[in-house]
């Protein structure tokens, strides 16, 4: 056998985002298909509901917030389910590295691939649901904050359903009402931006979210990934 | 290294052993045989703290084990039945993960622990293009990468062709010559040149059923 | 005490100490709830400006405190079950559920029915009322996420697991609603709801249906606890002696 030094932790955070992004750029369908949801989904918004301006702008950020969130519950499928599968997540477990930051570079490079891309098309449908330009920033801002957190509690639920066989739709049971604080402030943004307000003060909430979520959610992650080993 | 005293475990409303006692040091090989469903995978999981339906103490070291989990994560390798290899990635790529995911840095290269397993040239080759005995070397080529000092195989020599099952066994032997502690499940019979300690699991559970 | 508590994590103890206390629990809830509905919903003045309508407060305010409290307590248990291992504390919690959601949706339906005189409209989206609401998917998720596992003991955790994680987010949940409607629109006024700004007469009816509906809750999940011990424990002795005594005496 070999003898083997411990590497540093930076090291073994950077090459879980490496595998991960290598896993995407392998199988694009990952990434692309909750991308296309969301476009798609929000195109049928002004389809079912009337191509009205006034209508329009007044769903906007709640459309694109709706939207977004349920493309991102809808990815959370390929975080846990391929290494669940191959016995890949069992060695994740027995890792002597801290399980914390192998799970939070997991999900920060699912936001990456599978938020990012949602965060700078959301201008553009902003733009086409004619919600008024000083919505806009507040929506990309709440966005980036927000969407890491959906990602972060979308994790503890796969992470919960990921061994079950005939899981479903239970993950959007589970998940969706933990989702409803990040849509309210995130909406509420956009909100208060279009009614000249500041919106800066949400932000902040949004933030003391983020870092309660990332400081919590890896130790839920984990817990409900040893119970899906088990 | 490695003791066991008075395991129980029970699934389905089923004994799987109870008084389970072992101890496992240095040098040593166990082979855990029963029949089918007689719990050997479960026991190894147990033991790797994968699995956690259990009542009795284990120890590393002469240290209870809740309390040794980091040092024992250390040294364990751990290869259950499923080859723990994405399939989406290459042969290289897998085992360098591996090798990340454990702080591993090693002297022999990736392509030379794959060579040891004849898998030579098949660095680059994704690994859902690899029938399932060469996904299978893939997964053995990180015995050659770990520094782990207790080996826990289950079934290791599945989909293995019968000169890769002799150069597995040869290898074995060779890690418990210098020291090292293998535990391991088979229904192939074992060739090991090495002492070898045999727990038989359907003797641990006769005593329940003669209970109900 | 210590002993105390340490005897009920039996679930053998557990089931024969109940059962000593439940005729006197089930005789306190008949006298709660007979005095304090018949007082409150029959002799207590009707309200200067809602009239009789009031009156399903009686029933709406009790259970709507109990729907947040049974998620605590549930989260309580699981807590105890995850980190002591303590069985029936999971019994506990996986009786907590079904009862939690039961009554949360009984809290719904006489805020709606209550809504259509005060309102005019049996559904807004009140802060109280959503949140609610919100209560409710939280207990069915809970609920959905257990009948999902084969294995008992790791449906018991994921649940565990879950009931902690919801019982986290509630209090965001809560505000993040509460703010969301007076955004959209005024605070809705409930002030009946506030027992000291009303005479003994309203409140004292009151304190006697909320301490009912409390020890009916008890009942109910004691009554839960002991089927899933029986459950549970089917193969152990003193409930094949249990069963085998039942049947002799039947």
């Amino acid at each position: 056998m070999v003898a083997g030094t411990s590497m540093s932790m930076g090291s073994v955070i950077l090459a879980t985002i490496r595998r991960e992004l290598l896993l995407a750029l392998r199988s694009p369908g990952d990434v692309i298909n909750p991308l296309m949801f969301f476009v798609i989904s929000i195109s049928l918004f002004p389809l079912g509901g009337g191509a009205d301006t006034d209508f329009l702008s007044g769903i906007a950020s709640g459309v694109i917030w709706v939207t977004a969130l349920l493309a991102i519950m809808f990815s959370m499928d390929s975080l846990f389910r391929a290494d669940y599968e191959d016995g890949s997540l069992e060695q994740l477990l027995m890792s002597p590295q801290p399980l914390y930051f192998l799970l939070l570079a997991k999900v920060f490079s699912h936001w990456l691939l599978s938020c990012l891309p949602i965060i700078i098309l959301a201008p553009l449908f902003a733009e086409m649901l004619a919600m008024p330009d000083a919505g806009r920033m507040p929506l990309v801002l709440g966005l980036l904050v927000g969407t890491p957190i959906l990602c972060l509690l979308g994790a503890i639920g796969m992470a919960l359903t990921v061994g079950l066989s005939r899981s479903g739709l239970l993950l959007a049971v589970l998940i969706l009402p933990l989702f409803i604080p990040v849509l309210v402030f995130g909406t509420g943004m956009v909100q208060a931006a279009m009614g000249s307000l500041p919106y800066t003060g949400l932000l902040s909430l949004l933030g003391a979210l983020l870092i309660a979520a990332i400081c919590l959610s890896p130790l839920a992650i984990g817990a409900a990934l040893r119970i899906s080993v088990n | 290294m490695l003791r066991v005293k008075s395991l129980f475990c029970e699934r389905d409303d089923r004994v799987l052993f109870r008084n389970l006692d072992f101890h496992l040091s240095e040098g040593q090989a166990i082979q855990v045989q029963g029949s089918n469903g007689s719990g050997k995978t479960t026991l190894l999981r147990i033991l790797c703290g994968l699995n956690t339906d259990y009542t009795g103490d284990f120890f590393w070291y002469d240290q209870p084990m809740a309390k040794s989990w980091p040092q024992f994560r250390e040294s364990v390798f751990y290869l259950g039945h499923a080859p723990a290899i994405n399939k989406t990635l290459t042969a290289e790529e897998n085992l360098r993960w591996y090798c990340a995911s454990r702080g591993l840095k090693n002297d022999i290269s990736i392509s030379q622990a794959l060579a040891f397993f004849g898998l030579q040239g098949y660095e680059e080759v994704p690994c859902y293009m690899m029938s399932a005995g060469q996904q299978r070397r893939v997964s053995l080529a990180r015995l050659k990468l770990t520094n782990a000092s207790l080996l826990v195989l289950d079934e290791p020599f599945t989909a293995l062709d019968k000169r890769g099952v002799q150069e597995l066994e040869a290898m074995l032997a060779g890690f418990v010559a210098e020291g090292g502690a293998l535990l391991l499940t088979t229904h192939h019979p074992l060739q090991l040149e090495c002492p070898l300690q045999v727990i038989d699991l359907d003797k641990y559970n006769t005593e329940a059923e003669a209970q109900w | 005490m210590w002993q105390w508590f340490y005897k009920l994590g039996s679930p053998k103890i557990f089931y024969a100490m109940t059962e000593r206390y439940l005729p006197w629990l089930t005789g306190i809830t008949v006298l709660l709830l007979g005095v304090g509905l018949v007082w409150g919903l029959a002799f207590t003045p009707p309200d200067y400006q809602m009239g009789e309508n009031y009156r399903i407060a009686y029933i709406h305010i009790p259970t709507a405190t109990l729907a947040m409290g049974c998620y605590a307590m549930m989260a309580c248990f699981s807590a105890g079950y995850l980190i002591w291992k303590i069985k029936i504390a999971d019994m506990i919690a996986k009786a907590c559920a079904p009862i939690g959601a039961t009554i949360t949706a009984v809290a719904l339906a006489t805020g709606s029915l209550w809504g259509i005189p005060t309102w005019g409209t049996w559904w807004i989206w009140d802060a109280r009322l959503t949140s609610t609401l919100i209560m409710l998917f939280l207990y069915m998720g809970i609920i959905a996420l257990r009948s999902a596992f084969d294995s008992v003991d790791s449906g018991a955790r994921a649940c565990a697991v879950l009931s902690l994680v919801g019982v986290v987010n509630l209090p965001i949940i809560k505000y993040s609603v509460e703010w969301w409607n007076t955004l959209h629109q005024g605070a809705s006024n409930l002030s009946l709801s506030d027992t000291a700004a009303n005479p003994p007469e309203v409140w004292v009816p009151a304190f006697f249906v909320g301490f009912g509906i409390l020890c009916f809750f008890l009942i109910a999940l004691i009554l839960r606890t002991r089927n899933e011990i029986l459950f549970r424990e089917r193969r152990a002795q003193w409930v094949l002696e249990l069963l085998s005594k039942g049947e002799a005496g039947a």
